[in-house]
């Protein structure tokens, strides 16, 4: 009997030690399986994005076949090979697609601008819209519909406008942020000021405007793809590769800037210096996508916590999936608003809001608190 | 052998000298105590160490090093820090918490071994089941635990530790403490660390700073510095001194005068009016 429970006793002894090194390496394959899923995850987001954006660009008011639309596209390459028709190769080629690519672009863009903000000043609530930059912008398009002034003339003069006061609008944020003492609540709270200021001032030219001059500028407030064409896609382009890589590379530093700038500047990073670093790069591919897209407010602000619920907060995952999230949300609202009574095509930034808010308060609600955040 | 000397250190703000003409030597591979009263200017003294406050007038040599003349990513390889707590915003794993801490050695982006050193520490402190969890779940012990590991990922000679034990109940304060003592005895590294508890002080550090306005009183092994009459000059507190096995502790009896921080009210208030 003795003998028995010695066995017995030895054999617990064992399975503990033998346990304790499965243990070891569980936590290993956890971890490895972990970062595996987030990849995953992102390589389904890019998927589902191009898959999205191959799927919508053959749907739309105008009724041309699932063929005839890759024809038109293909046509543009291989122009011997295939044969269109005008109409609705202009369509396809000159209105649906650059509505998606500047979805996708402007999406991305808005995403993870959304995220490094959110990030460098630690709060939750930045985004370009609560910043102010959007109504920066937005007070742009209104000077030039109604007193005609602008720092560009002719076609631009309304882009030109918003990207100068969405610009001055982070300028100043950026330069409250380097004060001494500034807290991210100081710039939040700044930003919403901002914000009233200029929306209050651009009431005033409404107030003002003439029917024409008003349908201009609420329509851009409203978040419109539609001012997008093939000839301000270099531009963005051009802006999106110099900003985003840039962004990308500061992936480790903003995980830290997250724990606060005592602790960063303690772990060898300069906050003060990589806040405006961050800030400047972002402010600028936000100024240049709002001035082509108009108001979005939402996806700035949603995505990124959208993406941190599904992938957690290290920014070399949550960077690309803010924006792969943003673009989808913005794709796929657009899409909507364009079909959902035709012929009439609903604002972008409408539509965002309509379809994005139910899906962010279900997010919300169904997670378990601890979990995310 | 010397790693940190402080000489002459002097900061402040206008009116208030927090630290006057601080001076001290910390042997490598020992363990340094800071004690005395709220606003002595112990936390300060720390921050000045490792650059995140700049001392007015004085130099700090870290390992033949002046601290002021270096990059701050430089002070970070030779220098880590232990906050007293760390709250965010987001929540971050306790994986990439550690994995903060090598962010000095890295280039743009983490590779296999800063990995490997990550998982070596968090197994080395019996942290790696909890490599997954959210920082923020866990306890006060487990989250000081933590962020000593981030500062060995960052693998400097010496550790700042500013108040690690004071949210802690008794078995996580030796708990932190037998941690930062063995880091001490077997791998080199020289900890100096701000703390309220006198006890835990005298049974685990090699020196004692005790400070009182900016300036150290008395320094020296802990039966030295924790007497009587030093309790009594500094924190206004009548006590006895027991030892055990060499080892003094201290039990408070009453307090025989205002606080020194009630004292320094006073004296402003004078000098205003």
């Amino acid at each position: 009997m003795l003998k028995l429970f010695e066995k017995i006793s030895a054999h617990n002894t064992e399975q503990l030690s033998s346990s304790a090194n499965e243990q070891r390496s569980d936590a290993r394959d956890n971890y490895q399986r972990y970062v595996g899923r987030k990849i995953i995850l992102i390589i389904c987001m890019f998927a589902l994005v191009i898959f999205l954006g191959a799927f919508f660009v053959t749907i739309g008011p105008l009724e041309v076949s699932v063929p005839e639309v890759y024809k038109i596209l293909f046509s543009r390459y291989f122009p011997d090979m295939f044969v269109t028709a005008g109409l609705p190769s202009q369509v396809v080629w000159n209105i649906r697609l650059p509505r998606i690519v500047a979805g996708i672009m402007a999406g991305f863009g808005l995403g993870i601008c959304g995220c490094v903000m959110q990030s460098v000043l630690k709060n939750p609530l930045a985004s370009p819209f609560t910043l102010g930059i959007s109504s920066g912008a937005s007070f742009g398009v209104a000077v030039a519909a109604v007193l005609g002034v602008g720092i560009i003339n002719g076609p631009y003069m309304l882009v030109g406008n918003a990207f100068l006061f969405a610009m001055l609008c982070s300028l100043f944020i950026i330069a409250l942020s380097s004060l001494k003492g500034a807290t991210s609540e100081t710039l939040i709270l700044a930003g919403i000021a901002i914000n009233y200021l200029f929306s209050s001032l651009t009431d005033l030219f409404q107030y003002f405007a003439t029917d024409e001059q008003l349908r201009l500028m609420v329509s851009w407030g409203m978040g419109d793809l539609s001012a997008f064409s093939w000839s301000n896609f270099l531009l963005l382009l051009c802006v999106f590769l110099f900003c985003a890589p840039l962004l990308y590379l500061k992936a480790n530093d903003l995980n830290i800037m997250v724990i606060g700038d005592e602790n960063a500047k303690s772990l060898g990073i300069d906050a003060n210096k990589v806040r405006m670093f961050c800030m400047l790069l972002s402010s600028l591919l936000i100024a240049t996508i709002v001035c082509f897209t108009g108001t979005i407010a939402f996806i700035g602000l949603v995505a990124p916590h959208m993406a941190r619920m599904v992938i957690g907060s290290d920014h070399k995952y949550l960077f690309p999936a803010s924006g792969l999230l943003g673009a989808l949300i913005l794709i796929s609202a657009d899409v909507t608003g364009m079909n959902v009574i035709r012929p009439t095509i609903i604002p972008t930034g409408i539509m965002t809001s309509l379809l994005g808010v139910p899906f962010f308060m279900y997010l919300i609600l169904k997670r378990k608190r601890k979990e995310f955040w | 052998m010397v790693t940190v000397n402080i000489n002459e250190i002097c900061f402040g703000y206008s009116s208030t000298k927090i630290l006057d003409n601080v001076s001290v030597d910390i042997d490598r591979s020992s363990f340094v105590s800071i004690v005395g009263p709220n606003g002595a200017g112990k936390s300060t003294l720390l921050k000045c160490v490792n650059k995140l406050l700049e001392p007015g007038s004085g130099m700090i040599i870290v390992d033949n090093n002046n601290v002021q003349e270096m990059k701050r990513m430089e002070v970070a390889r030779n220098v880590a820090y232990v906050p007293q707590s760390s709250n965010r915003v987001f929540p971050t794993t306790v994986f990439e918490t550690v994995m903060m801490g090598r962010r000095p050695h890295l280039g743009w982006f983490s590779n296999e071994t800063d990995k490997e050193r990550v998982w070596q520490i968090l197994e080395e402190m019996g942290l790696d089941d909890l490599a997954l969890r959210n920082f923020d779940e866990l306890s006060g012990g487990q989250q000081q635990k933590i962020l000593i590991a981030r500062a060995l990922a960052q693998e400097t000679g010496v550790i700042l530790l500013d108040e690690p034990t004071s949210n802690l109940d008794i078995w996580h304060q030796l708990d932190v403490m037998e941690n930062v003592r063995s880091l001490v005895n077997n791998k080199n590294v020289t900890a100096l660390m701000v703390v309220h508890d006198l006890n835990m002080a005298s049974k685990y550090s090699d020196r004692i700073l005790m400070m009182k306005n900016g300036k150290i009183v008395s320094a020296g092994d802990p039966a030295s510095v924790l007497t009587c009459e030093n309790i009594e000059n500094v924190y206004g507190v009548e006590a006895h001194v027991h030892e055990h096995a060499g080892i003094p502790y201290v039990m408070p009896l009453k307090q025989v005068r205002i606080a020194a921080d009630a004292c320094l009210m006073n004296q402003e208030h004078e000098i205003r009016t």
